[in-house]
């Protein structure tokens, strides 16, 4: 009996000890935004996509035929021609982009252990910055693929007319 | 350098550039109307092309008052 004891305690002895993880630690916190004001200049920023996503939905899906979606859309052409290309892009594109990366940069924590090596990336759980990351994200990407698609149809048909043309004087 | 205060989505602001910015932002606003409703055809017309300057100029406002406003 005694000599299990002591091979026991021998075992235990040779056992090897964990590393505590609380000393000697070098932490290195990046700069992040406040997740409350960024939710707040999100949702400015998410404005203009979300009514203009809307006015193309009633425009395109329901076929909705109000002189006010034309309005809004003659209105975007004339700030485009004013203020140049980038507009658009920048305020349809950019903005929402933004607003996720924003919100992500409020929510994302992000701890370099030295001593282990390890990047430890932990993530807040807040409704609002997280829906407006999502809601961002996802503008952006309806949006480019809408011009992206509406693009390759007006080359196609542009397209198309020219080879109407040449089959005419043939 | 604080100038606003957030509460909810707005930034209200708490020093004389900050008043100073909002009264731009605002008198901005109302020249944009006023603007908008010259060339306006009905009032759907009027607001729907205000409401997208408003916006607009809501998203710098904002973007202001998100950098000079008080750390939370």
């Amino acid at each position: 009996m005694m000599e299990n004891l002591d091979d026991f305690e021998k075992r235990l002895q040779n056992l090897k000890k964990p590393d505590l993880m609380t000393e000697h630690q070098m932490y290195l916190k990046l700069p992040l935004l406040h997740a409350r004001k960024s939710a707040a200049i999100g949702w400015w920023l998410v404005a203009l996509p979300c009514f203009m996503l809307a006015c193309v939905i009633m425009k395109e899906i329901f076929k909705a035929d109000y002189a006010v979606i034309d309005t809004f859309f003659n209105t975007l052409s004339t700030f485009d021609r004013a203020h140049g290309w980038w507009f658009s892009p920048l305020l349809f594109f950019i903005f929402p982009l933004m607003a996720a990366a924003m919100n992500l940069l409020a929510l994302l924590n992000v701890i370099y252990d030295k001593a282990h090596k390890e990047l430890i990336i932990t993530i807040k759980l807040r409704f609002w910055n997280l829906f407006l990351i999502v809601l961002g994200f996802a503008l952006a990407l309806i949006i480019g693929f809408y011009v992206i698609i509406e693009n390759s149809v007006e080359k196609s048909m542009h397209h198309l007319e020219q080879l109407k043309q040449i089959e005419k004087t043939k | 350098m604080q100038w606003f205060v957030r509460k909810g989505i707005f930034f209200k602001p708490t020093s004389l550039i900050g008043w100073g910015l909002l009264l731009l932002t605002v008198g901005y606003a109302v020249y944009a109307f006023i603007e908008v409703e010259r060339h306006a055809h009905s009032a759907s017309d009027t607001l729907i092309n205000w409401s997208f300057r408003v916006i607009l100029i809501g998203v710098f406002y904002s973007m202001i008052g998100y950098f000079t406003s008080a750390k939370e």
